[in-house]
């Protein structure tokens, strides 16, 4: 088992480097240029040639790719482009905000999802279940930003319990941060909610019916102890499987709600870096981001082995 | 037939209907193409019954029409995804070599976002359906992998397997016939995921130019421009919206009944 | 009953929640800060107002920095950081005194070897016609420098107070002495706010402080000249990149002022009795259509007078600026708001456009088909409904065209390709620049008809370029009129562009929110900015 940990934590570097090199050729394959973007609307070639030049950007891929594989070894993840300010820094100010939110949303998404998905399993065919699939049907389709505007409009236009917008850091206090981050959390949860719900539905489903719960139900065990005990437990590796999915999903990138609720965290941070053709700051959160998962991914893999013993690498 | 397995019947024949009303456009909808800028942002009306958008086209219009993309962007990424999810996800749960090397891959592929990757992609081959289709179900390739891997894993040491495997069946016997059905009620679920998110991911890279162009609709697109519209003219929004949402609720019964068909297993009474 | 882990989560929500309540009423009963003003507009991306021409740069220069001369109401220059100031009689050499009491925020006084380096920064990039004209410029003492110049300028003040980017901000010497493509990121100015680099966080909020040291002019404030009195402490810039969000968040008083507030919603701002539209750029945009003028078929002028004829402004004005208070036509190359404006051959102008002549005109000029390449940016609302419009206007004279869709970046790496469209370039794209620019024929980027050397689309024609290069030399208000008639007649024969319609964006404020400057230029000064309480 050490050794298999072993083993994964190498392969994330070796993920990462991956990544980092294919990213770099993906952004100078992808059209755009940094130096026009960055000059604004009106202005001159010799001045976006000017940018140009100063970036850095004439120079063949091959010698850009050096330099900056040479400065990333040395711990030196460059500068942004638009921000002239190291990108470490950028992504460090950017990560609270993202987990928060992140973990928030994950306590609700699974405490609800999974509670949702094991009731619909259990009374198959019932309102509950019925219930479940409408609600799934609206949880994937209906836009984040269509659930940011109305709960933005009930919770704090019309009623003043919540506020619009914006992230308040833990340190200026805990009642604030979580005020911010209630109505967030419940948009960006809908759609996670049902995936949970639907996955946990359909893994049970699998277990309820096989003979041990029939023997356990002939024990005489309390449906409470036989759907925690003995079904969830068998379904759960399904389960765990898509929570660590959604945890990385969310991690990686949960734009519209951060755009909708002003929530300055990493996935605006990419999608302006890509419409800003901001190099630096791509390359660099797309390597982080990779090796992140790689870790989420071991952590689930071992997660496995908890709840089923029979799994062996 | 129908009476014992009504969701095949009820997802199934919504989803056909869905591509029969999007197939037959041309015949009824009307034109989406055609603006009218004097005309934008009206409420319903005799002539454009679900109003009509910025540029004044008809709502009614483009959503019909916006199926024809929509649905085969949603339905055949999906697919896509599914398939080659499936295949990875059952190897990889299967062999501990393929699972090392090629996980790690599908790790990476999860990090970079779809839109980079479609551009890219994209700007080697020059666009075309097929291979916007293409660039949509790689990014979903992974989590599907992983989710069917993590069901093979458990399900491969379980005792009915061992006893195929005892009893002198080869492995691709065991694995569809063992295997293969236990992964399909999770990947169905999240066919239905995948479906949703394709279509919407559709909207953004013709934003950039690298899916089918802004001018033809897509629910996607219609949803995506008109954001600002929720307030003042909603059903810009909404008619696709319930569109999408259909056609994910299609797709969610459609495997459940699916499931439902293939369990040998007796159904359980309450 | 034992606490399974799932009860537990719910547990410490509802726990979480119910002691956050204190908090969600302190919130509520708080007094509103009235000494904090708090902005939305566009994002602050780049610090440097010499570096780049983007708006929101030049509004974070205009309030850390200073400039020698400012524009009052009337848009006559003033001076603001100059004291006494005289030009010598062959109206050559023109010396410079600094006023008392300007000081950098770190402390040290400003001095005439900055103004001197930072005069030269700023002509590399925005100030051509003066280092072209200028024999020397430099230093006399610490308080006094010199401009030489090898002829007479006539609008040499003008341009050292100039509002069109970039602005002649002074930065320190040690700033100021590098490439102009090299960014500044010290932001260390002598301006009436500080900038407050320790609550930065780039992409997401900007702080500004008042300079408790500055100096303000006796004179009270006159446009962006006199007196630059801070009446609040504090200034922060929020970015919310949701339009329907900012809104939100200005209803509900979570911030004071956002600067573009989207067409369509300004009936929902107007309906709410604590908020207030009001237009502080009175000229605003103009857009125009660039036609790619080296290849077919806008080589031909009949071609391009087909479309000048087929537009119908109205019409793109409907889907570019909805609310009709706020856009009209132009059909003058030197805007609706300028001094220059004039109607001199604008016959070809008719509402609701001519498509029949267009169609007649386009068969003169030997049209057989050739596609037609609209770049059109999907990320920047205003230009993507132009770009569809203009598509389908196009086709409805069966034109061939060919709408490339793509983002902003993608855009102006494809604006650049000179080639012909089979090698990736381009027929059309639209584009917008302010209307009070189009005055400045010497420096107006649509007012260019160099070929080559012009602006992107490289409309060339030497007669009117002859007239342009008069006009720094010409003396008087009146002749430079009659000089710009000319200079119209040609250009609306040749057809360098073609004018889409003057849009005016009004700001949405909360009406606690008074003091705000009209400056003909999206700037948004921050001095004289004052908040009533709720």
């Amino acid at each position: 088992m050490a050794a298999y940990i072993l083993r994964r934590t190498v392969s994330t570097v070796a993920v990462m480097v991956m990544v980092g090199m294919f990213v770099f050729l993906l952004l100078r394959m992808a059209p755009g240029d940094p130096a026009a973007i960055i000059a604004g609307r009106s202005a001159t070639e010799e001045m976006i040639a000017g940018i140009r030049e100063q970036l850095g950007l004439n120079d063949p891929m091959l010698l850009q790719f050096i330099h900056w594989v040479r400065d990333m070894l040395g711990g030196d993840f460059g500068n942004s482009i638009f921000a002239a300010r190291p990108v470490l820094e950028l992504i460090s100010q950017r990560l609270e905000p993202t987990l928060s939110l992140s973990i928030l949303t994950m306590i609700l998404s699974v405490t609800a999802g999974v509670s949702f998905g094991v009731l619909a399993a259990w009374r198959t065919g019932g309102l509950v279940d019925r219930l479940l699939t409408a609600f799934s049907a609206l949880g994937y389709s209906v836009p984040v930003f269509v659930i940011g505007y109305f709960l933005i409009y009930f919770f704090a236009i019309r009623t003043h319990w919540l506020p619009v917008q914006g992230y308040k850091p833990i340190e200026g206090g805990l009642g604030p941060w979580f005020t911010h981050l209630i109505l967030p959390t419940l948009a960006l949860g809908l759609g996670f909610i049902a995936f949970i719900a639907r996955v946990t539905r359909a893994s049970m489903l699998e277990v309820l019916s096989e003979d041990y719960m029939r023997t356990a139900a002939a024990k005489g065990a309390p449906s409470y102890a036989m759907l925690v005990h003995h079904a969830l437990k068998n379904a759960g590796v399904p389960i765990l499987t898509v929570i660590g999915i959604s945890f990385a999903y969310m991690i990686g990138g949960v734009v519209l709600t951060e755009t909708v609720f002003n929530i300055p965290g990493i996935g605006r941070l990419v999608v302006d870096a890509i419409n800003n053709r901001d190099y630096p700051i791509i390359q660099s959160v797309l390597i982080l981001t990779s090796g992140l998962y790689v870790l989420i991914n071991l952590t689930v893999d071992l997660a496995y082995t908890l709840i089923d013993p029979r799994i062996r690498y | 037939m129908a009476r014992r397995h009504p969701l095949v019947l009820i997802g199934g024949g919504l989803l056909a209907l869905l591509l029969f009303l999007a197939l037959a456009a041309p015949l009824y909808a009307g034109d989406p193409g055609n603006m009218d800028p004097f005309k934008r942002l009206k409420p319903p009306s005799a002539e454009m019954w679900f109003g009509s958008d910025n540029l004044g086209r008809d709502v009614f219009a483009r959503t019909i029409f916006g199926a024809r993309i929509s649905l085969v962007v949603g339905l055949l990424s999906a697919a896509c995804a599914a398939m080659i999810g499936l295949l990875i996800g059952i190897l990889a749960g299967y062999n501990r070599t393929f699972d090392s090397i090629v996980m790690r891959v599908m790790d990476g592929l999860m990090s970079i976002p779809t839109i980079l990757l479609a551009i890219a992609l994209i700007s080697l081959t020059g666009p075309g359906i097929g291979i916007l289709i293409i660039a949509i179900a790689i990014p979903e390739t992974p989590a599907v992998a992983r989710l069917v891997r993590s069901v093979v894993l458990s399900v491969r040491e379980r005792p009915y397997v061992e006893a195929a495997l005892c009893g002198g069946a080869r492995l691709p016997k065991v694995l569809w016939r063992h295997i293969l059905p236990s992964t399909i009620p999770s990947l169905m679920v999240q066919g239905a995921t995948v479906c949703a998110s394709a279509i919407m991911t559709e909207a953004g890279l013709s934003f950039l130019g690298v899916g089918v162009p802004p001018e033809i609709p897509s629910w996607g697109n219609m949803i995506a421009n008109s954001r600002l519209y929720l307030a003042i003219a909603p059903l810009t929004i909404f008619a696709p919206g319930i569109c999408l949402a259909a056609t994910v609720l299609a797709v969610n019964l459609l495997g459940d009944g699916l499931r439902d068909m293939f369990d040998p297993r007796p159904k359980r009474r309450r | 009953m034992r606490l399974s882990r799932r009860n537990l989560f719910k547990l410490g929500a509802a726990a979480g929640t119910a002691l956050s309540f204190p908090s969600i009423v302190r919130a509520q009963t708080a007094p509103t800060d009235v000494r904090t003003v708090r902005l939305t507009m566009a994002d602050l991306t780049v610090f440097d107002p010499i570096f780049t021409t983007t708006d929101p740069t030049q509004t974070h220069g205009l309030n850390i920095y200073d400039t020698l001369f400012a524009l009052d109401s009337e848009l006559k220059p003033q001076p603001q950081m100059v004291g006494n100031w005289g030009v010598s009689d062959d109206k050559k050499t023109y010396t410079f005194e600094l006023r008392d009491g300007l000081g950098w925020h770190d402390g040290t006084p400003v001095t005439a070897a900055d103004c001197v380096a930072s005069i030269r920064r700023w002509g590399q990039a925005g100030g051509q016609l003066l280092m072209e004209r200028a024999k020397d410029i430099s230093k006399k003492d610490d308080k006094t420098f010199t401009i030489v110049l090898k002829e007479p300028l006539g609008v040499l003040i003008d341009m050292l107070g100039r509002i069109p980017a970039p602005c002649p901000f002074i930065m320190r010497e040690k700033d100021a002495e590098r490439p102009f493509a090299e960014q500044v990121t010290t932001n260390i100015g002598s301006g009436p706010f500080k900038f407050n680099e320790s609550l930065l966080k780039p992409g997401s909020s900007y702080t500004y402080d008042r300079n408790e040291k500055y100096v303000p002019r006796s004179e009270p404030s006159n446009g962006l000249a006199g007196g630059k009195v801070v009446k609040v402490d504090r200034v922060i810039w929020q970015n919310i990149a949701d339009q329907q969000t900012s809104l939100a968040a200005l209803q509900a008083a979570e911030v004071d002022f956002v600067e573009l507030p989207p067409a369509d919603l300004y009936s929902m701002i107007e309906s709410d009795p604590s908020l207030e539209l009001q237009v502080l750029n009175k000229s605003g945009t103009d857009m125009c259509l660039r036609m790619n003028c080296l290849h077919k078929p806008f080589d031909n002028v009949n071609a391009r007078q087909a479309i000048l004829h087929l537009i119908d402004q109205e019409a793109f004005l409907r889907v570019t600026a909805p609310d009709p208070r706020f856009g009209r036509p132009v059909t003058s190359i030197f805007g609706n708001s300028t001094p220059y404006s004039n109607d001199e051959n604008t016959g070809w102008f008719k509402k609701g456009g001519d498509p029949e002549k267009a169609k007649q005109l386009l068969k003169e000029s030997g049209y057989t088909g050739e596609k037609v390449v609209i770049l059109d940016p999907t990320d920047w609302a205003e230009a993507h409904a132009a770009c569809q419009l203009l598509a389908d206007t196009l086709r409805k004279i069966d034109i061939n065209v060919e709408l490339a869709s793509s983002d902003w970046g993608g855009l102006v790496a494809r604006r650049g390709n000179m080639g012909s469209v089979e090698n990736g370039g381009w027929s059309i794209f639209i584009t917008n620049d302010p209307d009070y620019v189009q005055g400045e024929p010497p420096s107006a980027v649509f007012l260019n008809a160099s070929g080559d050397k012009a602006w992107f689309g490289w409309p060339k024609n030497d007669e009117y370029e002859a007239l342009r290069g008069k006009w720094a030399d010409v003396g008087t208000l009146d002749e430079r009129k009659t000089l710009a008639r000319k200079m119209q007649r040609v250009w609306w024969d040749f057809v360098g562009d073609v004018r889409l319609g003057q849009i005016v964006t009004p700001v949405a404020r909360r009406k606690t929110l008074t003091g705000l400057i009209e400056v003909p230029a999206t700037l948004i000064p921050f001095w004289n900015l004052q908040k009533g309480s709720v």
